[in-house]
């Protein structure tokens, strides 16, 4: 292109001028300054001391005592005699104990996924009125199990406020201290649901409205999508959160204590009866059972992250 | 497997804000549809109202003459590629683009035989295994275009798909995207808020600006004559030039310009392409426009460089054009307004609050190819290409 120049200007309006270097080099003194990549490690470890220090010797220092006084290494009175017969004297009423918590836990679980998980379908499915639910899931979670359990046993038992208003039949199962623990498992999976529900709500709401658009599109009718989209999508949440569930219905005692039968007990109430009993030569068998509690709760952790960790979701 | 698509009055609200305001438009089999807009014009709305994922206010959706009112989404035949890929997590590629044919209740064999062939159309057969966390960008986007094709659809929309995805890696989908339409020929509507995108990809442009359709033409009708100022702007039009026009010419600070027969006389903005106007090398007579129809040729425009903008392999360069000529000589008499419409009244007149019109004078803007050696405040001769000015009433 040929451009006539018919006159001058004192200033260039030049479009190649190379704009000024915003950009500032890592010279080795900033890099000293930012610091070496031990020296980070090192700033994160320290960083993480007042966090962890606390923990660690609470939980420890619990452990350690627990297990001497198990022993018989750490008695109340008189002079400690390494023993087992905190352990071996009763294994027969802990194994029930067991039996009986992982009962509870597992049914708890169940029924806390399943709500929670229909919960946060609503609750996703339907902005407006889901937002109450979410409230009032979400005012559940700070009601202590205490509460939580006094007002189901008023609701559920014999002379509760169902049975007054409606007149249950007497051939109507005992909930409260029947030997299905079923005013136990109402309690837990009530509180838990709402955990449940929060947690799927929380990990899936800026992620399945689309995904259940795509697959509508794609020909997916409701029930297809609930079962081949959101159900696959929620898998790691629900796992996180019944493991979760599980670990604290396992090793909780107030809702079983006020709501369940006397015998046959679950451990953590076997371990709090017993650690109470006036009886101080008790106190061995008290943190025996405490600590196969504390057992069962890690072996129950270590096995679902396992299998988490086995799930392609979650990698 | 096209088919042709009706959008009659269509109108959405969300509580007291209208979104859409009784839009129609109509999709021929097989042709490619654009709507293009800014955001918040309304066009993922209308998208999601024609898929059946949102319903409207007011107004049909018609498939070959039916109503899909009643119809549900997942039942309308119809897929939709979205900005994000959004492919299923907990499945692979493979399964992901059987999805529709499983949901189908094809086979799993069956659905994932049907999946490859489409696979192969994006050339990912040989990530048909591989987790969709392990692909790129570009790479989901193909296997989302693959996924929904796989449903066999009437009607394929496209919500931005490529929005997200570099400039090499969209002119790959482009190519991909006429690959499969000279291979299955689907009906198409695509909405983007790119110019190049929409001109490139589709056959027809409608553009929305406000919850209207202001405009549905040819790729190169919304370019060279758009419907309104509005239109020219989305379009990406620099130069809009206030003035009047009477007798079939735009009389305006730049002189008089012969516009399009049936151009309504009254105020009108003068539309010229940045791309239709080119440097030419100044001749003798300094006037500021004259009409070359009687020679045969263009008309040339004078005025001065007030800048240059690169845009890498181009430049806009901004010339200001005075109302009296950049060396001061007084403009020929041809070239003035009729007596009636002064020059004065056409400036201050005229809607003052254009980007590029100053109380003295007008900058267009001429799109160049390259570098030009210019100076500011050089003196320079613009020319006006095949005739292509434009005239609108003022908005």
């Amino acid at each position: 292109m040929n451009i006539p120049i018919t006159g001058s200007r004192p200033h260039q309006a030049d479009p190649h001028s190379p704009a000024p270097s915003s950009r500032q080099d890592l010279t080795p003194d900033r890099y000293a300054a930012r610091g070496a990549p031990g020296a980070v490690t090192l700033r994160g470890v320290v960083l993480a001391v007042p966090a962890v220090v606390p923990v660690a010797l609470v939980i420890g220092v619990s452990v350690v005592g627990a297990l001497a006084q198990s022993l018989g290494l750490m008695p109340f009175i008189g002079e400690p005699v390494l023993s087992t017969d905190a352990w071996a004297g009763s294994a027969g009423d802990l194994g029930r104990s067991v039996l009986v918590s992982a009962y509870i836990a597992v049914a708890s679980t169940v029924a806390s996924v399943i709500v929670g998980f229909v919960i946060a379908l609503y609750v996703l499915a339907t902005p407006r009125m889901g937002r109450i639910i979410a409230g009032l899931s979400a005012a559940t979670i700070p009601i202590p199990h205490l509460i939580g359990a006094g007002a189901i046993g008023l609701l559920l038992s014999d002379s509760g406020f169902l049975d007054r208003t409606l007149g249950l039949p007497p051939a109507f199962p005992t909930l409260v201290g029947g030997s299905w623990f079923g005013a136990v498992i109402f309690e837990y999976a009530w509180k838990e649901s709402a955990f449940v529900a929060l947690v799927l709500i929380g990990s899936m709401s800026r992620s399945v409205s689309g995904m259940c658009d795509a697959a509508a599109t794609l020909g997916a009718t409701a029930w297809q999508r609930i079962i081949h989209v959101v159900l696959p999508l929620s898998r790691p949440a629900l796992a996180v959160s019944a493991l979760i569930v599980f670990v604290y219905t396992f090793g909780s005692y107030e809702a079983a204590w006020l709501l369940g039968p006397t015998s046959p007990e679950p451990v953590s109430v076997r371990a709090v009866r017993l650690f109470g009993s006036v009886d101080l030569a008790a106190r061995p068998e008290a943190m025996a059972t405490a600590l196969v509690s504390l057992g069962a709760g890690i072996v129950a952790i270590l096995a679902g992250l396992a299998m988490m960790r086995r799930s392609r979701g979650l990698r | 497997m096209s088919s042709k698509l009706e959008a009659r009055s269509i109108s959405r609200s969300f509580g007291s804000t209208e979104v859409l305001h009784a839009v129609s438009l109509t999709v021929p089999p097989s042709e490619c549809v654009a709507l293009l807009g800014a955001s918040g014009s309304g066009k993922s709305t209308l998208l999601r109202i024609i898929a059946g994922l949102d319903a409207p206010s007011g107004g049909h959706v018609l498939v070959d003459g039916e109503d899909l009112a009643m119809v549900p989404v997942e039942r309308r035949g119809m897929a939709l590629v979205f900005q994000k890929a959004l492919l299923f997590p907990h499945l692979n590629v493979i399964d992901n683009v059987a999805f529709a044919a499983r949901m189908a209740g094809t086979r799993r064999k069956e659905a994932r035989a049907e999946a490859m062939d489409y696979l192969e159309l994006v050339h990912l057969a040989d990530y048909a295994r591989r987790p969709v966390g392990s692909l790129s960008g570009g790479q989901e986007q193909r296997v989302a275009l693959a996924r929904a094709l796989a449903r066999n659809p009437r009607i394929l929309l496209l919500d931005e798909p490529f929005a997200s995805l570099d400039v090499q890696l969209r002119h790959t989908m482009y190519d991909l995207i006429g690959d499969i339409r000279a291979q299955l020929a689907p009906t198409i509507v695509v909405v983007t808020h790119d110019r190049q995108e929409a001109s490139i990809l589709a056959d027809t442009i409608a553009v929305l600006d406000d919850g209207r359709i202001l405009q549905h033409g040819t790729v190169h009708q919304v370019h060279y004559q758009p419907a309104t100022r509005t239109v020219n702007e989305l379009l990406g039009g620099l130069n809009t030039v206030p003035g009047m026009v009477s007798d079939g010419h735009h009389h305006s600070v730049l002189g008089s310009l012969p516009v399009q027969t049936g151009a309504t006389d009254g105020p009108s903005d003068l539309m010229i392409r940045q791309e239709a106007l080119t440097l030419v090398p100044a001749r003798g007579p300094t006037s500021r426009l004259t009409s070359g129809s009687a020679g045969g040729e263009p008309p040339t425009i004078k005025g001065c460089v007030s800048g240059l903008t690169s845009l890498g392999a181009r430049t806009l360069v901004r010339v200001l054009v005075s109302s009296e000529n950049p060396t001061g000589t007084r403009h020929g008499s041809s070239a003035d307004p009729p007596p009636e419409v002064s020059e004065r009244s056409l400036i201050a007149g005229g809607p003052l609050n254009l980007g590029n019109t100053e109380a003295s004078g007008v900058t267009l803007t001429v799109d160049v190819p390259g570098h030009p050696p210019l100076l500011s405040g050089q003196v320079i001769t613009l020319s006006l290409q095949d005739q292509r000015a434009w005239a609108v009433p003022t908005e």
